[in-house]
């Protein structure tokens, strides 16, 4: 088993570099670059929770960007010290927000659901985690 | 560091071009709203967005596009979209947007279509 960590600033566009980051340790543990592409998106959106529902944004906190290379798949744990969130549930409706009954944001979790094969926020005092599973080969 | 992409306004006879450069974030909502309101403003009926030069869109990028096709539709204006890498495209499939836009594989295409 390979693990890598990486603290990232607490500050939106970082999210790229742990994007980046997830990105080369699946191509090195030899995942598609369709999967790749997923991870990417996937990480992006859980970084982004993490530092505008979490961590509000605050400049002294850091993110911990946690990938474990396991034989069949890759785990990524995003973590932040900040305060607990939820994720929603199901499917964002698209025809209400065209129609404007709502408003257009909402799709990060359905992204994240959508694309990992594992998702799973837990929340304590502590700090809220997001952790994605993604196996080399879709099941 | 500058995170709004560049949203040129290329007019092409009857399609106003808006051409994204950079990435669809948060940070993308200034550009992309001037840019349609200048072309709203000159009374565009059709809008082609191209992603020839952007790599990264996430979910609030998504929303802006969302909210962007919103208003074009109140306004009855036709949205097109060319350029999409295949990982774009897929994600433009999940969220149903596809429902909503016209998609291109290029730009020619679009403009002979849209």
């Amino acid at each position: 088993m390979n693990q890598i960590e990486l603290h990232l600033p607490n500050s939106l566009g970082y999210e790229k570099v742990a994007m980046e980051s997830a990105a080369a340790t699946a191509r090195l543990a030899g995942f598609s670059e369709d999967r790749i592409e997923d991870l990417k998106t996937a990480v992006g959106e859980a970084c982004i929770n993490a530092i505008e529902h979490g961590s509000k944004n605050r400049a002294t906190e850091r993110l911990l960007l946690t990938l474990t290379v396991e034989e069949d798949r890759l785990l990524v744990d995003v973590h932040d010290k900040g305060e607990r969130y939820s994720i929603s549930g199901g499917r964002p409706d698209i025809g209400a927000r065209i129609a404007g009954k709502m408003p257009s944001r909402g799709w990060g979790t359905f992204l994240m659901k959508s694309l990992v094969d594992a998702l799973e926020v837990t929340s304590t005092d502590e700090g809220n985690t997001t952790r994605m599973v993604i196996f080399l080969h879709r099941t | 560091m500058d995170q709004k992409p560049l949203v040129t306004v290329i007019p092409k006879g009857q399609i106003s071009v808006l051409d994204i450069k950079g990435d669809v974030t948060s940070f993308a909502e200034e550009p992309i709203s001037k840019a349609y309101q200048q072309v709203t403003k000159n009374d565009s009926r059709k809008i082609l967005l191209k992603f020839n030069q952007s790599n990264y869109i996430n979910s609030a990028g998504i929303a802006i596009i969302i909210s962007m096709v919103s208003d074009a539709q109140k306004a009855k204006q036709k949205i097109g979209v060319s350029g999409l890498s295949n990982h774009f495209r897929k994600i433009f499939d999940m969220i149903g947007l596809v429902d909503y836009v016209e998609i291109y594989d290029s730009e020619e295409e679009a403009l002979a279509k849209l």
